[in-house]
């Protein structure tokens, strides 16, 4: 592991869940580069005008874990919600919503506990099939530097939120 | 329909509205490829939404699996052959067709067709999945299923779970409660809501029984607040059809207290087009009777006439007789305005069996007033206010303020005509604070009116 990724696990390792997306937290990951190209692939499908404000954009944008297709995924979701033929805040919340749901579907009280594992930084990265089944399904998402991280709406999930003994 | 038997299949539940209009918007236009997974628990109700979206205007080519198509061929050529004016497809007995292997080979089967299907389908492609089975084929066909563009549950929720703690009372039941067994269904409502239950369906229609009660005692205020809550709760459930009625209720309050242009825009803009897109004929024509209502309020009494006609036969059409009836009746208050006193009259008397046999008792009494209402002005001051005088009790003992507030100034404007100024000026001061409450401007200025006149006249 490259000396940015060990220094970048140990800023991690007391993280709460969803901090690295909290505006306010100085240990918020720098994505602005990535955002922007977010951004731009969201505006090269959709006019920024019919988004209720930036913000909503930027809240899809958070809750896609960087994924190009989950973030496609969600403005389509958020479109199918929309009734004023207009994105806003609220029909982006319930695409989020739609997603985390689809989630709870596939995933189970053990998933939990290994992506609350990985997340920590606790867990030994050796393949294993329940990993395989959690990268296929994209609750378990691998960056750069190979960086692995729940998606952002997995840890907003109840199911995540409840397994945090040991 | 895959069912002969098409009339015995179970209506499609308001809860489900929102995710049909969601996937209306997905069917809509020229047809492309598009992957949608739908879950259902019950076959018959499956059925029945595939009837549903059908209605909408969405008829799709049902494509059952055959045990034997063990590789992709069979499926693809079967989609290749669907005619070319079908805008979508349902595949149906997916669940078993994948049993047949325990599931993993059959996954990997359409995990690997996955580009071959869009080019075949080239249109929305709909996966049946029953309890499960989505499960199953999402971890077992993961490339098939990040293909998805979206997720429907059309699953009904079993069991005694399903049951709410305290269900809503149903129509009939609630307009005729006494006023005390009001209070006390009242008292239970707030009780359960006070334990802060999470939110559901459920709580969303105790909250909409909540405004419809504080509404019919005269408090608006504490209605709309607990409408807006039901409404929220509803949109929240994703119930949109009930979310709406629940909104064609706040316009109505919202035109009775003054704003007319309000309520028609919410009718018109939040109201009507989801029925329409739901094909919710019963639902449109209740909102197109509040139109007309206004409309008549309005002045604009031909356009209202011609409303309420086209609402008449469609109610007439589903054989919804107390909804006829009420129609009607809104009819019938047309024409008393036009001063065509005796076709209103008899159209008014005609009404009063259908709606007595519904057990509609709150309308019977409405209608009986609008017959008093005519003999007052043909001068048969007793008559009408014999009639007025029985049904002052009943309403009260309904606990509905507003109808009670308009059958005293009734009687008030007989005393009025007979000279007896005192009697009806001090029904008039009784009425007004009540009236106030009830924020109606014009009610309220026609009472300031007649008490200026009378005490003019003193």
């Amino acid at each position: 592991m490259s000396d940015r990724v060990t220094e970048f696990f140990k800023l991690r390792k007391n993280l709460e869940p969803n901090e690295a997306l909290d505006p306010d937290s100085p240990l918020r990951v720098d994505t602005a580069h990535a955002r922007d190209t977010l951004r731009r692939m969201v505006l090269a499908r959709v006019p920024l005008e019919w988004f209720d404000s930036e913000d909503t954009m930027d809240y899809l944008i958070d809750h896609c874990g960087g994924h190009p297709r989950d973030l496609v995924r969600l403005l389509s979701l958020t479109w199918q919600k929309s009734r004023h033929n207009r994105l806003e805040r609220a029909d982006a919340e319930k695409a989020v919503a739609s997603l985390a749901s689809d989630f709870r579907r596939l995933l189970n009280t053990e998933d939990y506990a290994l992506l609350r594992r990985i997340d920590q930084g606790d867990e030994d990265r050796a393949e294993r099939p329940e990993l395989v089944k959690l990268f296929q399904i994209l609750a378990l998402l691998e960056y750069n530097d190979h960086w692995w991280r729940s998606h952002p709406i997995v840890q907003g999930l109840p199911g995540y939120a409840r397994d945090v003994g040991p | 329909m895959s069912d002969p038997d098409a009339d015995a299949l179970p209506a499609v539940e308001s809860r489900h509205s929102g995710e049909l209009l969601q996937l209306s918007r997905l069917l809509v236009g020229p047809p492309r490829f598009a992957l949608l997974f739908l879950e259902y628990g019950e076959r018959r109700y499956r059925d029945a939404i595939i009837q549903q979206l059908t209605a909408m205007g969405h008829p799709g080519v049902e494509l059952p699996m055959q045990a034997d198509w063990n590789s992709s061929g069979p499926l693809l050529d079967a989609l290749a052959a669907l005619p070319a004016d079908c805008a979508a497809v349902h595949l149906l007995g997916l669940g078993e067709w994948l049993r047949l292997d325990e599931g993993t080979d059959r996954c990997r089967l359409l995990n690997h067709m996955r580009e071959a299907l869009g080019q075949a389908a080239a249109r929305p492609l709909l996966l049946w999945l029953g309890p499960g089975e989505l499960k199953l084929l999402a971890l077992n066909a993961p490339d098939l299923w990040a293909w998805r563009r979206s997720v429907f549950n059309f699953s009904r929720p079993l069991g005694p779970r399903a049951e709410p703690l305290l269900p809503r009372l149903p129509f009939i039941e609630r307009i005729n409660l006494d006023r005390d067994l009001a209070r006390q269904r009242m008292e239970s409502i707030d009780r359960y809501l006070a334990t802060n239950p999470e939110p559901s369906w459920a709580v969303a229609s105790l909250w909409w029984e909540r405004g419809q009660l504080c509404s019919q005692w005269g408090n608006r205020d504490q209605a709309m607040e607990d409408l807006n809550e039901a409404h929220r709760l509803f949109e929240q459930q994703n119930d949109l059809l009930t979310a709406a009625k629940v909104v064609a209720e706040m316009a109505t309050i919202q035109w009775l207290r003054g704003e007319p242009e309000t309520a028609l825009k919410r009718l018109r803009d939040e109201v009507l087009p989801i029925c329409a897109t739901l094909g919710d004929r019963h639902s449109g024509a209740v909102t197109n009777t509040k139109i007309a209502d206004i409309l008549r309020d309005q002045g604009e009494v031909n356009a209202a006439r011609e409303l309420l006609e086209e609402q008449s036969s469609i109610f007439e059409e589903f054989g919804d007789l107390r909804a006829c009836a009420t129609t009607q009746i809104n009819i019938a208050d047309i024409l008393q305005q036009q001063g065509e006193l005796d076709q209103a009259h008899r159209l008014y008397e005609a009404q009063v069996p259908i709606l007595e046999k519904s057990g509609d008792t709150l309308t019977t009494a409405i209608t009986k007033r609008a017959v008093a209402l005519i003999l007052q002005r043909q001068g048969e001051f007793d008559k009408a206010l014999d009639i007025y005088q029985t049904l002052l009790p009943l309403f009260e003992k309904l606990g509905h303020v507003r109808e009670q507030a308009i059958t005293l100034t009734r009687v008030a404007s007989i005393h009025a005509q007979r000279g007896e100024l005192d009697k009806a000026l001090r029904i008039y001061e009784e009425q007004r604070p009540i009236c106030k409450q009830l924020g109606e401007r014009d009610f309220l200025a026609f009472i300031d009116e007649q008490i200026t006149l009378l005490r003019r006249l003193q």
